[in-house]
């Protein structure tokens, strides 16, 4: 009986394996549930030449703006020396860590709270001397900052933008008179659903994401 | 069905019955035990003083079902409850690592590990947490414990005092080898997976991708990354090199010279991961996970190894060889296996309390300071001014990495950087681009020493362009002299190379 029980553990496990190396391999439900994280290595699956750090501001009642990340008691460095934020990558989390830090903090009432994706080529991590040796030039540094949300502080959403590459994607297809015109031309009077807009073949997340209109978060209670 | 198949068929019964249940003794498993409980320890205890923050609904966790768009798999924890189950945790880690009352710390280990994780996908989750994830799950059905550990050591002490001969009691324990076999199949099947990721993304045979990953500040300095990063071709040479050796790891990882091969390859790829990309609780997982293809007769081997170095008496190799002697420990008191995880369990409830209670001490979020709870930090307008202006273009100079002249080309990149060429020869103008960017004309400009325009060569880049590589003939005709070649995106100069034309000697000709 125990070695039966053995077989169909044994065949169970190594089952769960097969459908991860098949799922991942055809792309079939690779994403369709937490669990499929445990069993598709999909390590380094995407790059950018690109760093991203993401940065959360409260706009209070008197116009002043604060910091919401990293709250003012202190950031934690998981992996290297940078802060805990900049590991999400689409700035999905803003909304959390900011009602964290309003939480439990003294502070004005806020009217609006903003996240903001920022991004700067990675051969800026260069050090300066290896960057002038190699460029002939100095670090000509420049960060592109991209509001990705705007909050209430009950986490309803005002506006909202995709990422920042879909974004230059985007505005690298509208460049294409002809692909506009052909969308223009193609696109219904009224929309039967929510429109996929496509984010281009070098973002490490999944091709398409559904246009955000949700309110992300309950009601930071008060 | 024919004598043929039958007899094959038992013949593979017979293979497979041998490979997952033969027994014997459990020593790679154990090992692993150690190393993992460590490497997880490594992780863990950073994290507990951040753990309200990071894990409770009292802070910010991000749930991985967030990401999947899946509903809550189980309720984030109180800020309490997240500081019991961590420290409880760090308690299993201790005493699995230690081989006390070992499957059980296991099984409490692995449920907080995986709970915990999933909680928190940005600063606790990732792949070497999944990987450390199933090699502490499957231990919890192998017996690490009997060997090496305080339960081996109690075990004895108990044999001894009753009555038991030496050579009996001290003789080690032998179980099934099926779950070592799990986790060596488990360990084949992420590198093959990982094989398949790098099989879809083409830029990883260019050296593309392998470039930007070296210049990330994300993990720990990496300045043998940044050293490498300009050479493409040695990236790409390396890469091809990994993606072969994740792909035959599961075949031949098993036996003989190629298993120490396999598992060299594996230990040095780690390591250069530490070094070139500052991965390092990554490393310590995946070469901790190599342990369970030690066997009895590579132990054996060692404590030859051992025994011989400890014939010599005296130097570094002695003193190693005296380390690993065989030793006569003291017994120690005997009770019944039912105390030992009672005892683990009380000692289990005062961690969690001690651990709620000096968290509570401590006041991570100062909301008991004397001054009061902590202020929000004041933002200079202009800064975020700066933060909220509209989105901009990428301008042109931020989208070119590398822009290298050479004459002979590897794996797409140019391999040999010069800056003397000498009249007749093929230069090659290489430039990497930064994904991810538009379509777009790239053009290169030959200029003299005087700054006059020679040739102006472009070609259009489309956006899954990366690498283009431009050809100069340097024809004899060709005056010896300084050049440059200027790379320009649309209207917009982004690199100059200089680089000299040396004259080529011809030999004398006859008067006519």
């Amino acid at each position: 009986m125990k070695r039966w029980l053995t077989h169909i553990w044994i065949s169970a496990y190594v089952g769960a394996l097969l459908v991860g190396l098949v799922s991942h391999a055809f792309d079939i439900q690779s994403g369709f549930h937490p669990v499929m994280y445990f069993l598709v290595w999909d390590m380094f699956c995407g790059w950018s030449g690109y760093e991203g750090r993401m940065q959360v501001i409260g706009e209070g009642n008197s116009g002043k703006f604060y910091e919401l990340a990293p709250a003012p008691w202190g950031e934690f460095h998981p992996y290297g020396y940078i802060a805990r934020q900049h590991y999400d990558p689409e700035c999905k989390q803003g909304e959390r860590l900011g009602h964290m830090a309003l939480k439990h903090t003294k502070h004005e009432p806020m009217v609006r709270l903003f996240v903001v994706e920022e991004e700067y080529p990675k051969k800026f991590n260069l050090p300066d001397a290896q960057y002038e040796a190699y460029y002939g030039k100095p670090k000509n540094f420049h960060k592109y900052c991209h509001t990705r949300f705007v909050l209430t502080p009950t986490g309803e959403v005002l506006s909202s933008q995709p990422t920042f590459f879909v974004y230059q994607y985007g505005m690298g297809l509208r460049d294409n008179p002809r692909l506009i015109r052909d969308a223009q031309r193609s696109q219904p009077f009224i929309p039967s659903g929510l429109l996929n807009e496509s984010r281009g073949a070098f973002s490490s997340t999944p091709f398409y994401e559904a246009l955000p209109g949700r309110t992300i978060g309950g009601p930071l209670a008060e | 069905m024919s004598t043929a198949s039958v007899s094959s068929s038992r013949g593979i019964r017979t293979a497979l019955s041998q490979f997952f249940y033969t027994d014997e003794i459990p020593y790679g498993v154990a090992l692993l035990r150690i190393s993992i409980s460590f490497a997880l320890l490594l992780a863990m205890v950073p994290r507990w003083e951040y753990a309200r923050e990071l894990y409770s609904s009292d802070g910010a966790p991000t749930p991985v079902w967030t990401i999947y768009g899946h509903a809550g798999l189980f309720p984030e924890p109180s800020g309490e409850l997240a500081v019991a189950i961590h420290s409880v945790l760090i308690l299993a880690l201790v005493t699995s690592c230690l081989g006390w009352c070992t499957r059980f710390s296991l099984i409490v280990a692995t449920i907080g590990y995986v709970i915990l994780n999933s909680l928190d996908s940005i600063g606790t989750m990732n792949k070497y947490s999944v990987i450390a994830s199933h090699l502490i799950f499957l231990l919890c059905f192998s017996q690490c414990g009997d060997i090496w550990s305080l339960d081996n050591w109690f075990r004895r002490s108990r044999l001894r005092r009753a009555g038991v001969p030496p050579e009996v009691a001290n003789a080690p324990v032998c179980s099934a080898a099926w779950p070592r076999r799990l986790l060596q199949l488990f360990i084949g099947a992420v590198y093959f997976g990982a094989a398949l990721t790098k099989l879809k993304i083409p830029a990883y045979f260019t050296g593309e991708q392998l470039q930007t990953w070296m210049i990330t500040s994300y993990n720990l300095p990496n300045p043998i990354g940044r050293f490498l990063e300009p050479y493409p071709a040695l990236l790409t040479i390396f890469g091809l090199v990994a993606l072969v050796w994740e792909c035959a790891f599961i075949f031949m990882a098993w036996r003989g010279i190629s298993r120490i091969a396999m598992l060299g390859i594996g230990t040095t790829f780690h390591i250069m991961t530490l070094l070139t990309l500052g991965l390092w609780l990554f490393p310590v997982v995946c070469i901790s996970a190599y342990l369970p293809f030690l066997n009895e007769s590579d132990v054996a081997w060692f404590n030859r190894l051992f025994a011989g170095w400890r014939e010599r008496g005296r130097g570094l190799s002695a003193a190693i060889g005296r380390l690993f002697r065989p030793r006569e420990w003291p017994l120690l008191p005997t009770f019944d296996p039912a105390w030992a995880q009672a005892a683990f369990a009380l000692v289990a409830v005062a961690t969690a309390g001690g651990g709620v209670a000096l968290e509570y001490k401590l006041d991570r979020y100062g909301m008991r300071r004397p001054e009061g709870p902590y202020t929000l930090k004041e933002l200079d307008p202009k800064y975020v001014a700066e933060e909220l202006r509209p989105s901009e273009r990428i301008r042109n100079e931020d989208k070119v990495l590398c822009f290298d002249i050479g004459s002979r080309v590897l794996c797409g990149a140019v391999v040999d950087r010069r800056t003397e060429f000498r009249q007749g020869e093929l230069m090659k103008a290489e430039c990497d681009l930064v994904p991810p960017h538009e379509d777009l004309w790239l053009s290169c400009q030959l200029l003299d020493s005087e700054q006059h325009m020679i040739d102006n060569n472009g070609c259009t880049v489309s956006a899954d362009t990366m690498r283009v590589i431009f050809d100069y003939t340097l024809g004899e005709t060709m005056p010896a002299g300084d050049y440059s070649l200027i790379l320009k995106i649309g209207p917009d100069e982004v690199i100059r190379r200089s680089f000299r034309v040396m004259a080529v000697h011809h030999g004398k000709r006859l008067a006519n």
